[in-house]
């Protein structure tokens, strides 16, 4: 990847394309990538939907070579739901082909004068972009079914739907799978809503005749790689546990230990939760059948396989298999137990280009302020497709949970930076509050989720019993997360085998190091995952943020969480702790 | 007749194909009760009382919950009349970690952590609750089933209402209190609110 496309959407007679050199940005992939240029760029306090934005599409590190579970994608902008910095990922294909297409990264930039939307097509023998106003408010699954038909049956496609049009700040960005379905999702913070303001509906990629990416030290990268996948096949998480259900296998243990936000985080445990779990999901896919039913996975070279195809009672395609994330946001979290009405919900999202967890908790507060019943999955349909419609109701919906908590009066909004919360009450499990808090992201789940300094075995130990400790725990997971998963483009879900195996984190590092020919240690990774925090921190702070930002919901701090009747109790100085390195 | 706190319950045996018995790992799922001898350890209660092996408890049960809190040390805790247990393999994210029994981001949720409880005396017989979850119910499962699983009757109703094509297709045969069951009939038995205790064996293990 020795190239970065920049499309100036504003230049005078029509979209400017522009193949340049890696300059300042060489040995970035990802959010290290995604990060640096908006942080460099982009002036903070611009309008996240105005010509000054830019939306930089940037595959992994190792993304377009064979390197197992390399396949994530990163986006980033300023965001238009939280104000700040926005790194958001997604797996599919076309994170692999643009890697073999070698760019390093998509800039789309400035804005077109008039109202007209364009496609993007990209191969070997260079770019292509053409306006085509029959596209607007096309679904993602007919706009991908149209791009099919227009440029050939191998090609894949980043796409917005109407809610990216109509640049809601709960809209995502579509990644098609590897059966060219757009299910796979840069949801969070309204990336969608920032690609309709430059006017690209699609990016459409076609990457015959390329080859994969060659490693600077084949033979090493061969040997660390079969290490890599041998860790990772083993392992009872990723060899198992996901093949198996999915994550939704989180559904009934997050339950149990009564941190399943239910019904907009009134109470931590939902009594529906066993029939909307991974358990049961598993069984009814395999009572259903079909193809890639209850495993399968979102790219090609993934080898955990957590994804799955959900088809319907009468064995029609409906959806990928709901995520954890959004059975929860759509399903307890609205009082809702019918699987397949979350599903089609899922698929309603998708085809809208929606954020689920967005949407979910979005709804849930809408219930809440009077518009539905918890619990009523047809209203929920109906709230989601008002949405997709563009009705006044669905455009305030779909403009996410702290303007619909705003707008309907409704106190508990569970939001930080106005981007709603994840499915796992903090209050319950107090150190992913601190990472809700703290993240420059907005409240995610994400942003803290690999491995510690305790076992890359550098920068000191830490003691996990002691509130210090959970500050650093915190820190160094958030620190972790962004060079070693959002920047390398591996799936978040190797964080287990590389926690637990330490021969599967040395073939990790291994694998960076005999593909980029390299030689870093776990004290270079270190300091570049703060690196990419600190120009984070920096932006927002430019943007106008401040500590007070880093705060949950006042109503944490005092509502007791049923069962275990518990409140947020980290105070606002030791989170103030967590960025202080 | 068997009892369980004290009251009579209804014995339904079930013999079915062995592609059915996934389906009833959902009722583990929700949690059976079991008589056991408490004021004892849960490490005590699952390796001696239940047979679990204690290199299954280390490397397989990644998560254990007493009465909704993670346990830490399976030796510590203790188990008394009424404790609810649920048992979990390795969980995926971050929170899956933190969930962990005696992982090191056991401090990122404290406030759910299992402390020291007091002991009921020991010997007592009483019934507990017992949840198997995840890759547990799948490995475990049909072990727990062959031996009977103590469940209301008005969980089996919903149970046998929901899956009735399947049990149709899958039951070869069947017994309530030892007296032959048609299973066509299975959907049709008022439970009330009576416990039951539930056993099902596969035709291979049979």
């Amino acid at each position: 990847m020795d190239k970065i496309l920049r499309i100036n959407m504003g230049a005078v007679g029509g979209p400017e394309i522009k193949t340049e050199g890696l300059g300042d940005y060489a040995g970035l992939g990802g959010r290290a990538m995604t990060s640096a240029i908006v942080a460099k760029e982009v002036p903070p306090l611009c309008h996240p939907l105005g010509e000054d934005n830019k939306l930089v599409i940037a595959p992994g590190l190792l993304s377009g070579s064979v390197a197992a579970m390399s396949g994530r994608i990163s986006v980033g902008c300023k965001s238009p739901l939280t104000g700040g910095i926005k790194e958001a990922n997604s797996g599919g294909q076309p994170s692999q082909m643009l890697g073999r297409l070698g760019y390093a990264a998509i800039i789309l930039e400035g804005k077109p004068k008039a109202k007209t939307l364009y496609k993007i097509f990209i191969n070997k023998d260079g770019v292509d972009i053409k306006e085509d106003n029959s596209l607007c408010m096309l679904g993602n699954y007919d706009l991908v079914d149209k791009m099919k038909a227009e440029y050939g049956e191998k090609v894949h496609c980043i796409s917005i739907g109407p809610a990216g049009e109509m640049k809601m700040s709960a809209a995502s960005i579509a990644f098609t799978d590897m059966e060219q379905r757009p299910t796979r999702h840069a949801g969070r913070g309204g990336v969608g809503a920032v690609m309709g303001a430059k006017g690209v509906k699609v990016i459409v990629i076609d990457d015959a005749g390329t080859a994969a990416r060659t490693p600077a030290d084949p033979e090493k990268f061969k040997a660390a790689n079969k290490e890599w996948v041998a860790g990772l096949r083993k392992h009872p998480v990723t060899g198992e546990a996901l093949p198996t259900y999915g994550t939704n296998v989180l559904t009934n243990v997050i339950n149990e230990a009564g941190a399943y936000p239910t019904r907009n985080f009134s109470i931590g445990q939902y009594e529906g939760a066993s029939k909307i779990s991974g358990e049961s999901q598993a069984d009814l896919e395999n009572a259903r059948g079909g193809e890639g039913s209850a495993t399968h996975g979102c790219h090609r070279g993934c080898v955990i396989r957590c994804s799955g195809t959900f088809y319907d009672k009468n064995g029609r395609f409906l959806t990928k298999q709901v995520e954890y994330e959004t059975m929860w946001a759509h399903g307890g979290n609205c009082g809702i137990d019918d699987i397949d009405a979350i599903a089609q919900i899922d698929r309603l999202d998708d085809d809208f280009g929606i954020d689920t967890i967005e949407m979910g908790a979005t709804i849930a507060v809408a219930m809440e302020g009077g518009v539905a019943k918890f619990g009523d999955a047809e209203a929920a349909i109906n709230l989601v497709k008002e949405v997709g419609q563009g009705t006044p109701l669905g455009r305030i919906l779909g403009n996410g949970a702290a303007v619909t908590g705003q707008v309907f009066g409704v106190e508990r909004v569970p939001v930080v930076k106005k981007q709603s919360m994840p499915a796992y009450d903090p209050r319950a499990v107090m150190g992913i509050g601190v990472t809700y808090a703290t993240t420059p992201m907005g409240a995610d789940h994400t942003a803290g989720y690999a491995v510690t300094a305790n076992i890359m075995g550098v920068g000191g130990s830490v003691d996990p019993l002691k509130p210090e400790g959970q500050m650093e725990l915190a820190r160094n997971l958030q620190i972790a997360t962004a060079i070693l998963t959002d920047s390398t483009g591996m799936c978040l879900f190797i964080a287990f085998a590389i926690l637990d195996q330490p021969d599967t984190f040395q073939a990790l590092v291994d694998l960076i190091n005999a593909f980029t020919g390299e030689s870093f240690t776990g004290d270079d990774l270190m300091a570049q995952g703060k690196a990419i925090l600190k120009c984070e921190r920096d932006f927002n702070f430019r943007a106008g943020f401040t500590a007070k930002d880093d705060r949950l919901p006042e109503y944490f701090k005092k509502e007791p969480l049923a069962p275990h009747n518990v409140t947020f109790q980290v105070s606002d100085e030791d989170l103030d702790e967590v960025y202080n390195f | 007749m068997e009892k369980i706190d004290g009251i009579p319950i209804a014995r339904l045996s079930l013999i079915v194909k062995a592609e059915l018995v996934p389906i009833f790992f959902q009722l583990l799922g929700q949690g059976f009760k079991v008589n056991a001898q408490i004021g004892c350890s849960v490490k005590e209660l699952l390796c001696n009382q239940l047979g679990i092996h204690e290199d299954y408890l280390t490397e397989r049960i990644q998560t254990i919950f007493l009465n909704a809190k993670v346990v830490d040390d399976v030796k510590s805790a203790n188990v008394n009349e009424g404790s609810i247990l649920a048992l979990s393999g390795a969980m995926p994210g971050l929170v899956g970690a933190i969930l962990r029994s005696g992982g090191i981001y056991a401090g990122m949720r404290s406030q759910i952590s299992h402390k020291e409880n007091k002991l009921s005396p020991q010997g007592q017989t009483a019934p507990i609750t017992l949840k198997l979850l995840n890759l547990i119910v799948k490995e475990l499962g049909p072990i727990f089933l062959q031996r009977g699983i103590c469940i209301k009757g008005q969980t089996l109703q919903e149970f046998t209402k929901r899956y009735a094509e399947e049990l149709s297709a899958g039951c070869l045969s069947g017994d309530i209190n030892g007296k032959p069951l048609d299973i066509v009939n299975l959907q049709g038995v008022d439970w009330g609110a009576d416990q039951v205790l539930l056993q099902v064996s596969s035709e291979q293990a049979t």
